[in-house]
């Protein structure tokens, strides 16, 4: 079990901070955070770093999927802080901030100093990877509570994905597997506080 | 045991074919007890119609998730690209999987259906509340072996474990099952297909409407861009089909699903449950006040815990409420004092409308015993589905399809909805209006 984030138990905003701190970051380091990677995003989060902001993520052909993450998304951008834009080149969607982005941050803040740290973490270690990297290793996590040992988990991987080859998942398990994303997995819930 | 395939009449689809297979599944205890289930609890209270059941709901389930799936195998059949391959043999399974898991979905509701959940017991793996689903699962796994596993039509050797999983989906599916999953949960599921025209129809209400002919019609296979997974989308020419639907689950929400006086009920709904567990069981269970949950230390213990639960039915709690031995809550149902909706939010508030809400409105109105709704804890929501994928070629596995917010304007313009509301029980309504006047 991991330990709940404290949270208005009316309105959620912490949850819309978390989304709009994704979103802010991103855009300050001119990166592209699109829907399928703030799925992934949040989900290693709370799987790989134990901060459980009480999103039940569920696993379909396109990796893990949690539809409140969606739905959150929406509602932060009717908030105003998101603009969400398609690129027809890519075939995917562009987070960028809204005019209330650092509104939903401050109306959230107490969570932020303790996720800051997994934050940094995260964004520099998969922050300019591709939705399709990012779904193959957030599958690897998902499928990791399954089994452990790591030809199983490659061979249950490949049932999911087979687009692609065994080569590329043990590769990409053995980064998550070196970055601390397994291990972590499957530790022991934190402690948190936070400024709230 | 070879019998015959038989026809049942099920308002919105007609004639509904079953295998003599289904028949004896349908004819088991655990699925007979969902005629005793209503689909919308207390919804009759507000549309005198809507006391349709779990039962009927779950034959239209079956019949949806089945149209849906022999839309989609030809393309799959037809298409030399796949790896891995779906065989016939994959194909045959799958049907078989898919029609029964949609028939047996909704097994594990309670009394009231969602109404009943806020009183089920806390999973101590999660370290949250059990949820229909969980007992669905245990339900078909430790009660329906004999009409599943063992049954002599079963050439496939389909078993009841197979369809908890792929009911609960623990990530060891394998794609040629995975895929078929969003028939049963997912952004054009067979469940609210079934649901939103079936609700309709009862409570006799139009905005259920949609054309599932179209849609069922207009599926499509597509390999997304982003990440070339294959998913379920729509053909172009099924844009307004989805439209439809998309209205109708919003339409169904305002109306029906968080109508101000349903919401009421579905509160005391829950305390009657609450007060009668406690009356039957004390804390035999843990927590007071809840279920015999669906597990135990062992299979025969479970079994116990299950055969406790089937025993809870809407008419034994009717009753309870007709002989005033249902506390409280069963008194207000009785005479219809239910609580009262005295001050709401816009559908879409903005963050100035909240911050009103809760620190103007609010205070004003807890010491009346005044508590918070909002659309959120609804077990229906409005979910938009602007992530639908739209096929931007005639034929075949469509390579580039595009979301459907990027096709349909009408789409893109809906918002979630996260109206909240303030109830205050019904003798204070009064003293609560003038206190919230300027």
């Amino acid at each position: 079990m991991l330990d709940p984030m404290p949270s208005n138990p009316e309105i959620p905003w912490e949850r819309y901070a978390l989304i709009a701190e994704f979103i802010r970051r991103f855009d300050a380091q001119g990166m592209t955070l699109g829907k399928t990677a703030l799925q992934k995003m949040i989900f290693l989060l709370q799987r790989a770093f134990r901060f459980d902001f009480d999103y039940g993520f569920t696993l379909y052909t396109y990796g893990p999927f949690c539809v409140d993450v969606a739905r959150d998304l929406d509602i932060v951008r009717g908030f105003g802080g998101a603009e969400i834009a398609y690129d027809a080149n890519r075939g995917g969607y562009e987070l960028r901030p809204g005019p209330a982005v650092d509104e939903l941050r401050t109306r959230g803040s107490g969570i932020l100093p303790a996720i800051s740290g997994a934050l940094d973490q995260l964004v520099a270690d998969y922050g300019r990877a591709t939705a399709k990297e990012l779904e193959l290793r957030s599958t690897i996590v998902f499928l990791a509570r399954q089994d452990q040992n790591k030809e199983a988990l490659v061979k249950l991987v490949r049932q999911v994905k087979p687009h692609f080859s065994d080569a590329q998942i043990e590769a990409a398990r053995r980064e998550l597997e070196e970055r601390g994303y397994l291990g972590r997995a499957i530790e022991a819930p934190r402690t948190l506080t936070t400024g709230n | 045991m070879a019998g015959s395939d038989k026809i049942v009449r099920v308002p919105i689809h007609g004639f509904v074919k079953l295998s003599p297979w289904e028949q004896d599944v349908i004819d088991h205890r655990v699925f007979q007890r969902l005629r005793h289930v209503r689909q919308l609890a207390l919804t009759e209270m507000v549309y005198p119609g809507a006391c349709h059941s779990r039962f009927e709901h779950s034959l239209g389930v079956m019949q949806v998730a089945s149209m849906m799936f022999d839309q989609l195998r030809p393309q799959l059949e037809t298409s030399g690209q796949l790896e891995p391959r779906f065989s016939k043999d994959d194909l045959e399974k799958a049907r078989v999987i898919v029609r029964l898991s949609a028939l047996l979905h909704d097994v594990g509701h309670c009394p009231f259906s969602h109404a009943g959940e806020d009183v089920m017991p806390t999973n101590p793996l999660r370290g949250k509340k059990h949820k229909h689903e969980d007992y669905s699962a245990a339900l078909i796994r430790h009660c329906m072996g004999d009409v599943i596993d063992g049954h002599p039509a079963n050439e496939l050797k389909v078993s009841a474990d197979e369809i908890c999983t792929f009911l609960q989906n623990d990530g060891s599916l394998p794609l040629q099952l995975l895929f078929w999953r969003p028939l049963i949960t997912g952004q054009m599921d067979a469940d609210r297909a079934d649901y939103l025209l079936r609700d309709s129809h009862h409570a006799g209400v139009a905005y259920g409407q949609y054309d599932i002919n179209r849609l069922v019609a207009t599926l499509r296979v597509v390999r997304d861009r982003e990440t070339e997974n294959l998913m379920i989308g729509i053909e172009t020419g099924g844009i307004q089909a989805v439209e439809g639907l998309i209205l109708a689950r919003y339409m169904m929400f305002i109306q029906v699903y968080f109508h101000h006086t349903r919401r009421a009920y579905d509160r005391h709904v829950t305390g009657v449950l609450g007060h009668l567990l406690a009356q039957e069981y004390g804390d035999r269970y843990g927590a007071r006040g809840t279920f015999p949950p669906p597990s135990g230390d062992e299979v025969r213990t479970a079994v116990q815990n299950l055969d406790e639960f089937l025993r809870w039915t809407d008419p034994r709690v009717w009753q309870a409420i007709e002989n005033d031995s249902a506390g409280p809550h069963g008194v207000l149902i009785k005479s219809r004092h239910h609580d009262r909706r005295v001050h709401e939010t816009s559908h879409f508030p903005s963050t100035p409308e909240l911050d009103h809400f809760y620190e103007v409105a609010l205070p004003k109105l807890r010491t009346m015993g005044g508590y918070v709704d909002k659309a959120d804890n609804s077990w229906y929501k409005f979910d938009k589905s602007a992530d639908i994928r739209v096929a931007t070629s005639d034929r075949g596995i469509d390579p580039a399809p595009v979301p459907l917010s990027e096709r349909s304007s009408l789409v893109r313009a809906l918002e979630e909805v996260t109206q909240r509301r303030v109830y205050v029980p019904w003798a204070s309504k009064e003293k609560a209006k003038r206190a919230l006047r300027p």
